[in-house]
């Protein structure tokens, strides 16, 4: 397993390859027109660097979605911009991947050709949709409809469809909030295992204090609506991170305080 | 209870009874002349229900995919929509003349409104979740079409050409009622002239039985391509 200093490996590793430096600058997002309409995002500033396992947490109606949709190019910041790798995030783009709080699957296709429909060449490579699945321990249902999946297969189907297309950076929002603690658990642990192997920049949204602090390198605490930053924490502990001990209950008194 | 309202109750002597049916659906059969005319509206109706779900299918996902157009057309289709094919039949026996084009032009008339409206309505109710996975997976305009619209769209295209079916089954019988010298509607017109109520009922039956088995196919159809809804 990982300790705090491979961690470090990583993004040393990262310099000399792509960079995925996440910038938001000056970002606010107001929806309606002029001043009548709701103001989400108010002035946000942030960098999450190339390597990175970033969590938004939040009040529920604070932007942590939309910031991170705006990241994902599904939409434009009213003011600001966003950039990642130094470009500007015009629209979406390979080099982003995204799972949803639902997986989002198409029901009239198979587990497979779900996961085929998310690589550039829609899947010509047949051994890498099955090792996609494989991936996600789903390598025996490539032949089911989504219909058939629980929730939490379903959930690895859709991150299995979003790491198709190869992203260097990988958002999440709550992807896992659906799911029951066990299932949830393990999840997490896979989350971590293919971050780490694959050196994908993360941007997560989650509204579990514990999992913020579990996975992410840096927790970016929005306030309440209009979202502004409160404070980037990072996290320094070493991996795997224990939920029980005093370091990690430090994280997670400092956060309550600042949510509560 | 049939059989005695037709030979002891009011009717009698002008509705006939099952076994002057059976007779005469023999009789009708035998002679060729109920086939010749199954096979003439039946015929009528492939071509006339082909052109209109070729046209209203890929129409209304071209006017459902561009909201602007759409909003255009709606007063005119809503207008349109409300007049009933056989109403047109004047205008066109005027201006195409008695052959075959007014009996078609019925027919793509009634098939082609439920089968555009349904199409825009499927199209517009897909969930814009997918059109945002359809945009974070590149999609092609094609591949939108192909892997999101026209499944997505699959029960309510469905129904509209099931609906679209029926609607101009029924026009047609009427235009042949009308402005034909075949057909069932025709066959049913020229008996009733020479007061063969047993052959009038005969053209009702097979327009009914045909008409459900229409219906039928489409259900089967339906079952057949929404398998990945489940049961």
């Amino acid at each position: 397993m990982k300790n705090a200093s491979s961690i470090g490996g990583v993004r040393e590793i990262s310099q000399h390859g792509p960079k995925a430096d996440i910038e938001v600058q000056n970002v606010s997002k107001r929806f309606g027109s002029d001043a009548d309409g709701l103001l989400a995002l108010s002035n946000i500033n942030l960098c999450v660097p190339t390597g990175a396992f970033a969590t938004i947490i939040g009040q529920s109606g604070c932007g942590k979605t939309t910031l991170l949709r705006m990241i994902a190019g599904l939409e434009p910041p009213t003011y600001g911009v966003v950039k990642v790798g130094g470009q500007v995030v015009q629209g979406t783009s390979w080099e982003r991947g995204m799972v949803f709080q639902e997986p989002r699957l198409f029901p009239w296709f198979t587990v497979a050709r779900n996961v085929r429909l998310g690589m550039p060449d829609r899947g010509h490579n047949q051994e890498a949709v099955t090792g996609l699945l494989r991936l996600v321990g789903l390598e025996d249902f490539g032949t089911a409809f989504p219909r058939e999946l629980s929730g939490g297969m379903a959930q690895r189907v859709a991150l299995a469809r979003a790491l198709a297309g190869s992203p260097r950076v990988l958002l999440l929002d709550e992807p896992l909030g659906a799911l029951d603690a066990v299932t949830r658990m393990r999840m997490q642990q896979e989350l971590l295992k293919i971050w780490q192997d694959r050196q994908l920049t993360i941007v997560a949204v989650t509204h579990d204090l514990d999992e913020a602090i579990l996975l992410s390198t840096q927790i970016v605490v929005l306030s309440e609506r209009p979202g502004r930053i409160k404070k980037v924490i990072p996290v320094d502990l070493p991996y795997p991170r224990n939920r029980l001990t005093g370091e990690f209950n430090v994280f997670r008194q400092e956060l309550m305080g600042m949510l509560l | 209870m049939w059989w005695l309202s037709a030979n002891r109750g009011f009717g009698t002597g002008i509705l006939p009874g099952p076994d002057d049916l059976a007779t005469t659906i023999n009789r009708l059969v035998s002679s060729g002349e109920l086939t010749g005319h199954v096979r003439i509206s039946l015929w009528r109706i492939a071509y006339g229900f082909g052109i209109a779900a070729g046209t209203a299918v890929p129409l209304g996902i071209m006017v459902a995919s561009l909201p602007g157009f759409g909003q255009l057309l709606l007063p005119a289709l809503e207008f349109l929509r409300q007049i009933p094919p056989v109403a047109w039949i004047p205008v066109f026996i005027l201006t195409l003349g008695i052959g075959e084009a007014t009996k078609l032009a019925v027919i793509v008339y009634a098939a082609f409104f439920p089968i555009f409206m349904n199409t825009i309505l499927g199209v517009d109710q897909i969930d814009s979740h997918y059109w945002e996975v359809a945009q974070l997976l590149q999609f092609s305009r094609w591949e939108s079409l192909r892997e999101l619209i026209l499944p997505a769209a699959t029960p309510s295209l469905i129904t509209g050409l099931r609906l679209g079916m029926s609607n101009s089954w029924r026009a047609l019988v009427a235009a042949e009622m009308l402005a034909a010298f075949s057909g069932l509607g025709y066959m049913i017109m020229s008996a009733r002239s020479l007061v063969r109520m047993d052959e009038v009922f005969v053209g009702i039956a097979v327009i009914g039985l045909l008409g459900s088995l229409f219906d039928w196919g489409w259900r089967a159809i339906e079952k057949r391509l929404l398998y990945w809804r489940g049961t």
